[in-house]
């Protein structure tokens, strides 16, 4: 099972990582991974500290320079990465 | 539960309130479906306040924009610092012309009038007095000195409630915050009686995470207890809860802590001969760090608030829970969000209620049992004007210290005068508890029920508790290693 973690905290949220669990739901459904992605929401993970863009962890690990215009696409990699 | 307000701009921003609560529970968040679903709360047969559909419908655009966390106008850039914010849609321009003759003008010989103005704008005209508005100064000594009461002052209720005239407003007479002014309090948004200023809700993100399951625990301010009909803290508690929250918690908690911090301040403060203010109303708090630098440095206490102390414990103790505080008040948002805090989120009563309603539950029909643990009456008297400084004053009672002498400013007026005094070295008390809402949280610009009505509902359900001390409190609710000191960033 691979655990994804996006922040909703209100800096994340701002900048619009409400959407992007919407577009990763999407994602998911896509590629039928709906039984093998657990997607949850995280209050701040203070990612927002280090200026490094979206709040994301995948398995724990943060995943640097996420935005709300290119999640869908870095996303899709990293989990299919974390999935082998 | 529905109609809650008498206020027909509030049932409207309820209204908005509720159905936005609705979509976040049922379906994804989107703004274009939102507003499309909106729009049907103002229907071409609806009747209306303005000038015609099209304008409500912006004004009810501007309106959803704020109740999912963005700025009411489209093109002003995001301030998280900014809670408290103008529709410029729904702002009426109000009177812009401050002082003027009435048709109560006898025309009388006196002319008082004329005689009290020290800028030559007023004259005797054919039918009445008139004033020449391009020398009047609009100082009112016209209006004190005539004997009929024939010259009225009108000052636009934003204004007249700003108490750090943060408000002006443009050529088209539409109020104008000043954000670097601004102390976020909210009377501004209390006064206005078209709607125009309204604050900028999280209500969209909360109930997201609580509908993917994220833990949370929900902290209610004092000023809870008393605000719905026929209901007990306990059961209002529970009805959070059932929104989605692992628990809620009583913010008062937090308060007796808090009052036996700053009990320990206050013994210093004294013993150097620097009056302390209290910190626990952002607000004041506000209007200190802008307004009186220095004695924000000087005499402000640096207790954390309540609500950051039980945030500060529940992080310690539990990390990965996210941590909602329920209030009365607008510059809490502030507080808690304009920088990463111990606090995650901030609802307000208004707010709360909406997700409520939208999910069905009614406090007043929830099952609960009688609490086994909760804080003292001393802890949830924080929520009225006067119960901070007596609070604090029974922490130093039971040290056996005391008495300290002590000043209530009640409303933002009154603490600005306070402070006015203080900066003049003319503050002769021990301690000055600042309260930003005269009668104290209770009468927040987000409160549901009016001011007297929650303080006696209030006073009737603590009669009923054991009478805990202060000690007592905080021998069953440890703060034991929280970090209560505000200047730290923990």
């Amino acid at each position: 099972m691979v655990n994804v973690e996006i922040c909703i905290g209100s800096a994340c949220y701002v900048k619009g990582s409400s959407q992007v669990v919407n577009d990763l739901k999407d994602l998911l459904k896509q590629h039928s991974w709906e039984d093998k992605v657990a997607l949850r929401g995280s209050f701040c993970m203070k990612a927002c500290q280090e200026k490094k863009g979206l709040g994301i962890r995948i398995n724990g690990k943060k995943i640097d320079g996420v935005t709300a215009a290119n999640a869908r696409e870095i996303l899709e990699k990293e989990i299919a990465v974390a999935l082998l | 539960m529905a109609n809650m307000f008498s206020h027909e701009g509030r049932i409207f921003k309820f209204d908005v309130l509720v159905e936005l609560a609705r979509q976040a529970y049922e379906g994804e968040v989107e703004e274009a479906k939102i507003q499309g679903f909106a729009r049907n709360l103002v229907r071409m047969d609806t009747p209306r306040v303005r000038c015609c559909v099209y304008k409500e419908r912006e004004v009810l655009r501007q309106r959803v924009r704020l109740a999912m966390g963005k700025m009411a106008s489209d093109t002003a850039e995001y301030n998280p610092r900014q809670i408290v914010q103008v529709i410029d849609a729904a702002c009426d321009g109000c009177t812009i012309k401050k002082i003027r003759v009435t048709d109560n003008c006898r025309k009388c010989m006196a002319k008082a009038c004329v005689a009290a103005c020290k800028f030559d704008a007023m004259h005797i005209g054919t039918m009445r007095s008139e004033i020449d508005y391009s020398k009047c100064k609009e100082c009112g000594a016209c209006a004190k000195a005539c004997p009929y009461n024939a010259i009225v002052v009108t000052e636009r209720p934003c204004y007249s409630h700003c108490p750090v005239q943060a408000i002006s407003w443009d050529e088209n007479g539409i109020a104008v915050i000043d954000e670097e002014k601004c102390i976020n309090c909210g009377q501004c948004e209390g006064a206005c009686p078209f709607g125009a200023i309204e604050d900028i809700s999280w209500v969209v993100p909360v109930v997201q995470l609580l509908k993917m399951g994220t833990p949370a625990y929900a902290v209610v301010a004092p000023s809870i207890q008393g605000q719905f009909d026929n209901t007990t803290l306990p059961q209002i508690m529970k009805a959070i809860e059932m929104l989605g929250f692992e628990k809620c918690i009583e913010v008062a908690i937090g308060a007796d802590a808090v009052a036996e911090t700053e009990y320990r301040e206050l013994k210093e403060h004294k013993a150097e001969g620097k009056p302390l203010t209290t910190s626990c109303c952002p607000a004041f708090v506000n209007m200190l760090k802008i307004h009186f630098p220095k004695q924000y440095a000087e005499n402000k206490s640096h207790t954390v608030t309540p609500m950051m102390a039980i945030a500060r414990k529940l992080k310690k103790e539990h990390p990965d829970h996210g941590v909602v505080f329920i209030g009365p008040c607008l510059a809490k948002k502030q507080e808690a969000m304009q920088q990463s805090t111990a606090v995650d989120y901030v609802l307000t009563f208004e707010e709360i209620a909406a997700l409520l309603i939208a999910r069905g539950i009614n406090p007043a029909e929830v099952q609960v049992d009688d609490p086994e643990l909760y804080p003292s009456n001393y802890g949830r008297t924080f929520a009225q004007s006067g119960g901070v400084a007596a609070a604090v004053a029974q922490a130093a009672k039971e040290h056996g210290d005391g008495p300290y002498t002590m000043v209530q400013a009640d409303g933002a007026f009154e603490c600005k005068k306070q402070l006015t005094l203080m900066r003049a070295g003319r503050f002769r008390e021990d301690i000055l508890e600042g309260m930003c809402c005269i009668g104290g949280c209770i009468a927040g610009p987000a409160s549901i029920s009016d001011t007297p009505t929650v303080k006696a509902r209030m006073t009737k359900e603590n009669m009923k508790t054991d009478k805990k001390t202060i000690g007592q409190s905080l021998e069953i609710f440890s703060f034991d290693g929280v970090d209560m000191d505000v200047t730290h960033n923990v």
